[in-house]
């Protein structure tokens, strides 16, 4: 009797879990999101914008490095908030192409933040919020630039042989693809 | 070290004041290190977010049929309103009390994933001390059984009120 009652619920009942779920992340995110603007506030370095008026999940954010390998460059990501908020850390892409032992050349980030399933303390758990994974994001052009767990190995071995070269193709990258 | 010994003597016995009255003073707090829920960030005292949003959208979307039936259905009111409240997937509703049945929530392969078994929305508490909302941390364990503040295993000390 359950059961048959729950065959013919299952789409609707499906389609009202996932309300719920958007629900809350709206929830978070309108309080995440104050918070984030507050903060950002007159920050040189990040800008976050929202590309669809009154979308909360969906984010673009600006990261011109003031400092290091990538001074002088300007990054573009893409953030999309995925609807079960916040068991599961937003999803992110470089949208600029960097030379960078931490993001790929597609546009992949390996940030420990936003690992879904891991194992460690420095993953994804719902107590983390958007301006950890903003302030992650400026980092990784900065003190959380990590060569020895590389996504570009090869960005990471050059580096590990010829600092100079690594540094001159990061250049190289700005020059061509980070500057607007 | 006998010299030293009577010197220590010659001086526990020299008193350069003595004590004739004694105000104690004590300051205290409350003992309720996280009052809000780390998860969604709502009281601990008030329903999670989830059950919340399970509230406030229900009576609109999906008027509730007159008729309360006992199948995997649990009415409760609450601002007024009579609430059904169904579960994603629920385990069929146990006719033991929560108090016992709950016991079992919040735990890594339990597949609860809504309010307890009487619709109440209930706090549980961890062997590392931290507390959640019940249906915040039954979300979460199934991902990852580990406490999201302190990164230690989950385990349920205590689930109620
Ligand atoms: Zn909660
Ligand atoms: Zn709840
Ligand atoms: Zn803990």
């Amino acid at each position: 009797m359950i059961n048959l009652q729950k065959r013919i619920k299952g789409v609707d009942e499906n389609k009202k879990y996932m309300d719920t779920r958007i629900c809350i992340r709206e929830k978070l995110l309108t309080e995440e999101v104050k918070d984030l603007e507050r903060t950002l506030m007159g920050d040189k370095v990040c800008r976050l914008t929202f590309p669809s008026p009154g979308v909360l999940h969906e984010m673009h954010l600006t990261i011109t490095p003031n400092d290091g390998f990538y001074k002088g460059g300007i990054y573009h990501f893409d953030i999309k908030v995925p609807a079960e908020y916040n068991n599961v850390p937003p999803v992110v892409k470089c949208l600029t192409r960097v030379w960078h032992p931490n993001i790929n050349e597609d546009g992949a980030i390996c940030l420990s933040l936003l690992r879904e399933n891991s194992l460690d303390a420095f993953g994804w758990r719902p107590t983390r919020n958007m301006t950890e994974v903003v302030h992650g994001l400026a980092s990784l052009f900065t003190d959380l630039m990590d060569f020895d767990d590389p996504l570009n190995q090869q960005a990471a071995e050059q580096y590990q042989q010829n600092r100079n070269n690594f540094e001159s193709k990061v250049r190289d990258y700005i020059y061509k693809y980070a500057r607007q | 070290m006998e010299v030293d010994q009577s010197i220590d003597e010659k001086k526990s016995d020299y008193r350069p004041f003595s004590l004739k009255r004694w105000n104690a003073c004590a300051v205290w707090t409350w003992d309720v290190e996280c009052d809000t829920c780390a998860i969604c960030r709502l009281q601990l005292m008030e329903e999670c977010l989830r059950c919340q949003a399970d509230a406030t959208k229900g009576p609109e979307r999906d008027p509730p049929p007159p008729v309360v039936t006992k199948a995997g259905r649990v009415t409760r009111v609450a601002n007024n309103h009579l609430i059904i409240n169904e579960t994603p997937s629920p385990p069929p509703p146990s006719s033991t009390p929560s108090s016992t049945s709950s016991s079992m929530a919040a735990t890594a392969g339990s597949s609860s994933t809504s309010p307890s078994a009487s619709g109440e929305c209930v706090v549980v508490w961890g062997d590392c001390s931290h507390s959640f909302h019940n249906c915040c941390m039954a979300q979460w364990v199934k991902q990852n059984a580990r406490c999201p503040l302190c990164q230690q295993d989950w385990a349920v000390a205590r689930v109620g009120k």
